[in-house]
């Protein structure tokens, strides 16, 4: 499995893995109200203009179609900027409930993609 | 119109999907082990990339409600209804972004394999893991019903074939994908599905915007009957408190669908889950806006009233695609539902049938110190698959009415049952297993009966009901109650 490849991630212990992940849900809120915001306003917000886009009233196209790409907008910063890159192996202590045939089964799938992976590696932490 | 050609497309459909479970069988890892086997089969070794991990969320999430039942209502509600399922977008970035490296972690710390796999590790509780399996299972057979049942539908009435025919081949291709693939087949077929839905989509959409004379044709001719279905609130028909609460179980709450939360434990690293996030977002948007969109246009086509229209949304995709595609592309719109039904159905067969192989037995022969053979369980989980999946098909052999009710009912049961015992097993330390039970066991309950009543607060759907209720019996029960001792509290909250 994919083992040190210079990515900050790759330093974490789990209990520090875990917090980090405790974080990255704290930005998925974060986006989430911003998805939210860009709903209300792009629909309710613009009913009450009185125009056309392809014969549909503005409320129409704006309440469909742009909470969809501030939601992209969202989830590529959220990749960019929160997300961290790093192992889902236990790398600092025991191996205990990792199973044997788990590593076997995805090890050869899992170094195929490693050459893209490192890359590609995340940057530092954003915090 | 009773036309071979029109059945074609299905066809194709079905021998691709038995295909690639077959392709996707042959090359498993094959274990000896009942452990290594349930791992392979039940969570497909947390191998997916983000391609598959994307398109099997959708495919899963997306059923045939998006398709019939959704679409069906915008025809009859409006724009209000198009732009309240715009908040479905938000799907991807709550389930990956909330549970997504977490459960990745802690089901590889724990070697678990299924959601209740990790609600029984995080409370210690084997009574809340049966109770957790029951009421899953329960709603997933309503789910399951509502799926046969719309797909069958639309299938006999756009190829004139029965119902029961339709239903038959529906259930024998689900049970297929499901038995012979395990979860890494679905995961696949559910990929093949989410293309083809993506491709009905696209043909529909030729098809009314050529049949209704364009986007101007299609307006106009909404306005002059119905201008009401161009406003936010369709004349009081759209209030704000149905946007509200349909937030709430379509928007807010289904990120803790267990069939979802499922995926978070079989995908492979950090990018698998990254790109599925992105890929996710574009896809469940195009899907649910556009395909939601066409129900609202096809009152651009279908202008008499309900009646005429055998006196059921449901009917109203199914007419539109006659109405509006030649043979052959109707044939290809079908498939669009078709395939959303059969991959919906495929991830609930697999969290069923794990549920009662791998939660119920094989956990309880663990107990007893039995060793079960690899091959014992690989049986076991091929005949349970296929005894849920003949039991679904017989009770949808009686329809009941308008699906996107019952899926919704399902919908709002699963998040009331797993809302709080998921997230705040995850988040806060202080949830115990007598906060889960009375979570767990007295939302579910109100909620049930509150919907059977039809009895509602300031007519907000009882799910408001329900997820109240659900986390008063989480705060109580774990401010009063004691953690058990087997509970998992250093996996999911470790020191340092």
């Amino acid at each position: 499995m994919k083992k040190h490849d210079g990515s900050p991630g790759d330093r974490l212990s789990y209990a520090e893995k875990l917090k980090r992940a405790n974080k990255e849900a704290l930005w998925a809120l974060l986006g989430f109200a911003v998805i939210v915001a860009a709903w209300i306003i792009s629909g309710f917000g613009l009913e009450g203009i009185d125009a056309r886009i392809f014969s549909t009233p503005v409320w129409v196209v704006a309440g469909l179609f742009v909470p969809w790409l501030v939601a992209i907008a969202v989830v590529l910063v959220y990749v960019r900027f929160v997300s961290q890159d790093f192992s889902f192996d236990d790398e600092d202590e025991d191996t205990e409930g990792v199973g044997v045939a788990d590593t076997a089964a995805t090890s050869a799938a899992s170094a195929a993609s490693d050459a893209t992976t490192n890359t590609t590696a995340k940057e530092a932490d954003h915090d | 119109m009773t036309s071979l050609i029109t059945l074609l497309p299905v066809g194709i459909f079905i021998v691709l999907g038995v295909g690639l479970s077959l392709w996707t069988r042959s090359r498993a890892t094959q274990s000896s082990a009942s452990k290594g086997f349930v791992r392979e089969y039940f969570i497909g070794g947390r191998g997916l990339g983000g391609f598959i991990l994307a398109m099997t969320t959708v495919a899963t999430y997306g059923s045939v409600s998006s398709f019939i039942g959704g679409p069906g209502q915008a025809w009859s509600t409006g724009f209000g209804w198009a732009y309240m399922a715009v908040c479905q977008v938000t799907l991807f970035l709550l389930l990956f972004g909330i549970f997504g490296k977490k459960m990745a972690l802690i089901s590889r710390k724990l070697d678990a394999v299924t959601v209740i796999d990790v609600i029984r590790a995080r409370y210690g509780s084997d009574l809340l893991a049966v109770l957790a399996g029951i009421v899953m299972v329960l709603f997933f057979l309503a789910t399951m019903v509502a799926q046969f049942v719309g797909g069958a539908t639309l299938f006999s009435t756009v190829t004139g074939y029965s119902y029961t025919a339709g239903l038959v081949v529906f259930a024998i291709a689900a049970i297929i994908f499901t038995a012979v693939g395990g979860f890494k087949g679905v995961a696949f077929t559910d990929a093949l599905c989410g293309i083809l839905m993506l491709a009905g989509i696209v043909v529909l959409t030729v098809g009314i915007l050529g049949a209704g004379g364009g986007m101007s044709g299609i307006i106009a001719t909404i306005e002059a009957n119905h201008p009401e279905m161009l406003e936010v609130t369709s004349a009081g028909t759209m209030p704000i408190s149905l946007y509200f609460t349909q937030w709430l179980l379509v928007g807010v709450f289904a990120f803790v669908l267990p069939q979802s939360v499922v995926r978070t434990m079989g995908f492979k690293d950090t990018k698998a889950l990254d790109r599925a996030m992105i890929l996710g977002t574009v896809i469940i948007g195009f899907m649910m806006i556009v395909m939601t969109s066409l129900g609202v246009l096809a009152a651009g086509i279908l202008t008499e009233d309900l009646a005429s229209y055998g006196d059921s949304v449901d009917n109203i995709i199914p007419y539109t695609i006659m109405a509006t595609l030649p043979a052959i592309l109707a044939g290809v719109a079908i498939v669009g539902p078709v395939a959303a039904s059969i991959s919906t159905v495929s991830s609930l067969l697999i969290s069923s049938s794990s549920a009662l192989i791998k939660d119920l037995w094989m956990h309880h022969a663990d107990k007893n110190g039995r060793e079960l053979s690899a091959r014992a369980v690989s049986a076991a989980s091929q005949v349970i698959t296929l005894v849920f999946g003949v039991i679904v098909l017989v009770i949808s052999l009686v329809p009941p009415s308008v699906i996107w009710k019952i899926n919704m009912f399902a919908f709002g049961g699963l998040e009331t049952a797993f809302f709080f015992v998921l997230v705040c097993g995850l988040f806060w330390k202080r949830a115990n297993a007598t906060g889960a039970l009375l979570s767990l066991v007295a939302g579910t309950a109100v909620y049930c009966i509150t919907m059977g009543l039809g009895f509602k607060v300031a007519g907000l759907h009882q799910i408001v009901i329900g997820i109240t209720v659900a986390g008063v019996g989480m705060l109580v029960g774990s401010l009063m109650g004691q953690h058990r001792q087997k509970s998992g509290l250093s996996v999911f909250f470790p020191e340092g």
